[in-house]
């Protein structure tokens, strides 16, 4: 697949977002006096959100001149009260289920997305990348797995084939994807973002999430979301998938620009735990929805 | 280049004997190029008696219509701008498409002149009408003239305008409040959105920069601004600082509230004098029948 079908196109410009972001998203545009730093949070906390505004603010109805990558910037850009309307309309349109066909755990999929959106900027706050453009290495930690989502939504049985094949081997779940489906959820997740216009560096390192860059690519948001998709794992056992990738696998430049094993390396992040704590505050709120 | 405003109001039409010299129409303003080719920012009341007055030439009428957003109180003339309904006659409308509902211009035009809510149809128009939706930043030859857009901030999506014509030219900002940060000043992402706010307002006023002519909206005073916060306008002091900045050779603050009587307007221009620092352009509040001649 190099490209995404038109009916695949459709289907997730339909796609619903986390429940606990939609409830949000309605009980705050409906307060008056709610705080509009608190929807940007809410937004910039689900993929689903964040891909769809993303989309909007990126869509060749605007300018072509720059790209958007982060929420904050698209509310700058477009307005304050038009992403709050985009959003409400996402909302509208209900919450991806809790119980999928193809079993796959939402709530596990938002923890490690959120986990690895938070990695990884805390590793571009390491190789001291400015606050702003640490944004975007935020939402490329955020989408990096948005394609098993699609999946989940859209091809349930086949996902739920290579989510079981992924655990009964110990195999990474992108090679089941590949084997069951023809094309696994970095590429999908990609081919999305290429056909959104998204930024080439996001669409990259997306791609590229599960492949270890040569030691001299400079392409530090690839690099770092590489790692951080590891370490989430470390700090947050994933259920989906949970085949771990053993330490000695990995590349020198990985310890050589981060520390010397993944524990240092997370250990050495500063504030990881609290804008951990932070991030997934959210989902325990969506808990009793 | 020539100037003339038609409707000087924002948010509502509002006759009555405390508007009566500034005027109550809402927003409209007729500029005449070199060649004597006729551009419009935005469609509100005040483009009826610009109809009126285009028709009485006794020739086809063909005009630019730049809207800088759909909200009502910007196009609510365009179902009685009669040059719409006679044919021969041609109107190129230029514009923003509306992200929240996925339209285009020509359909959200086309929106308020629905059976409900008007008599005759946008398809039963019978002059020949062009529509443009403008991605920002865009650069469009109209006759002997150039416009360029850029976004605002508004509540709803919205374009400034900038007509260039034989080397004058003239900006005016729509609907505009100038951004602020949602953020405390000891959140992480302050100093970010910060950032962000700067390259707006820079892209703004790059769009402006050296305009002969600067029209802002000021709908508020400073005091009022306080409790409209997101209403998306702004005030005299937030309209002369974006003018300072771009440079420009004179300002015309525009877009009075509904509630701002005549001798309101009176006290804020005296005011206004007062306050001028030697180094700021001629500043001048609009009223219905201004005319400014650029040369």
């Amino acid at each position: 697949m190099t490209t995404v079908s038109s009916e695949l196109l459709e289907l997730c410009e339909r796609m619903p977002a986390f429940p606990a972001s939609v409830q949000q998203v309605i009980s705050l545009t409906s307060d008056i006096n709610s705080s509009p730093k608190d929807l940007v949070r809410v937004i910039d906390h689900d993929p689903v959100l964040t891909m769809k505004i993303l989309k909007v603010a990126n869509s060749a109805y605007f300018g072509l001149t720059r790209q958007i990558v982060s929420i904050n910037h698209a509310v700058v850009y477009l307005g304050l009260n038009t992403v709050k309307h985009v959003a409400l309309a996402i909302a509208a349109i209900g919450s991806l289920p809790k119980e999928n066909k193809a079993g796959f755990d939402m709530d596990d999929f938002l923890l490690h997305s959120l986990t690895t959106a938070v990695i990884t900027r805390a590793l571009a706050r390491h190789m001291r990348i400015p606050e702003v453009e640490a944004a975007n290495f935020f939402v490329a930690g955020l989408l990096h797995d948005i394609g098993q989502v699609v999946f989940a939504q859209f091809k349930p049985n086949e996902f739920n084939q290579a989510l079981a094949a992924a655990r009964k081997t110990g195999t990474p779940l992108h090679e089941q994807e590949h084997a069951i489906l023809g094309n696994d959820h970095s590429e999908l997740g990609a081919l999305l973002c290429e056909t959104w216009s998204f930024p080439e560096s996001l669409v990259s390192a997306i791609r590229m999430h599960h492949v270890p860059s040569p030691a001299k690519d400079q392409d530090a948001i690839r690099k770092c979301l590489f790692v951080a998709n590891l370490l989430a794992g470390r700090v947050n056992a994933p259920v989906n998938s949970p085949a771990a990738v053993e330490e000695d696998d990995l590349p020198p430049w990985v310890f050589r620009t981060f520390g010397n094993d993944f524990q240092t390396i997370i250990d050495g992040l500063s504030g990881l735990q609290t804008d951990l704590q932070q991030a997934t505050s959210l989902l325990q709120v969506g808990q009793g929805v | 280049m020539k100037i003339r405003f038609w409707g000087v109001r924002g948010s509502i039409a509002s006759p009555g004997p405390d508007t009566v010299r500034y005027g109550g129409n809402t927003t409209c303003i007729e500029v005449t190029t070199d060649a004597g080719h006729t551009i419009i920012f935005d469609a509100g009341t005040g483009i009826r008696p610009l109809g009126m007055k285009l028709m009485e030439r006794g020739e086809p009428v063909k005009c630019a219509v730049c809207i800088s957003h759909t909200h009502w109180d910007h196009i609510q003339g365009l179902p009685f701008f009669v040059p719409l309904f006679v044919p021969g006659n041609e109107v190129d409308f230029f514009g923003a498409f509306d992200p929240v509902y996925q339209k285009d211009l020509q359909s959200i035009l086309a929106q308020q002149m629905e059976y409900c809510y008007f008599p005759v149809r946008e398809m039963e128009l019978k002059a020949d009408l062009r529509y443009h939706t403008l991605h920002e930043g865009s650069r469009v030859e109209y006759e002997d003239a150039v416009i360029t857009n850029v976004l605002m901030n508004h509540p709803v999506l919205t374009y400034g305008y900038r007509v260039d014509c034989n080397g004058k030219s003239v900006f005016f900002s729509g609907d505009h409040e100038p951004p602020y940060n949602i953020y405390d000043a000891d959140d992480t992402f302050h100093g970010e959105y910060d950032g962000l706010i700067q390259n707006k307002v820079s892209r703004i006023c790059q769009t402006a920069t050296d305009v002969d002519l600067f029209i802002v909206d000021a709908q508020y005073t400073e005091a009022e601004a306080v409790t409209k916060r997101g209403w998306g306008h702004g005030t005299f002091a937030s309209g002369l600082a974006m003018a300072r900045r771009s440079k420009a050779k004179k300002i015309v603050f525009t877009h009075h509230d509904p509630t701002r009587s005549d001798d309101q307007l009176d006290r804020i221009g005296g005011k206004l004098s007062q306050q001028r620092r030697d180094a700021d352009p001629p500043m001048e509040i609009a009223y219905e029948g201004l005319e400014i001649d650029l040369g």
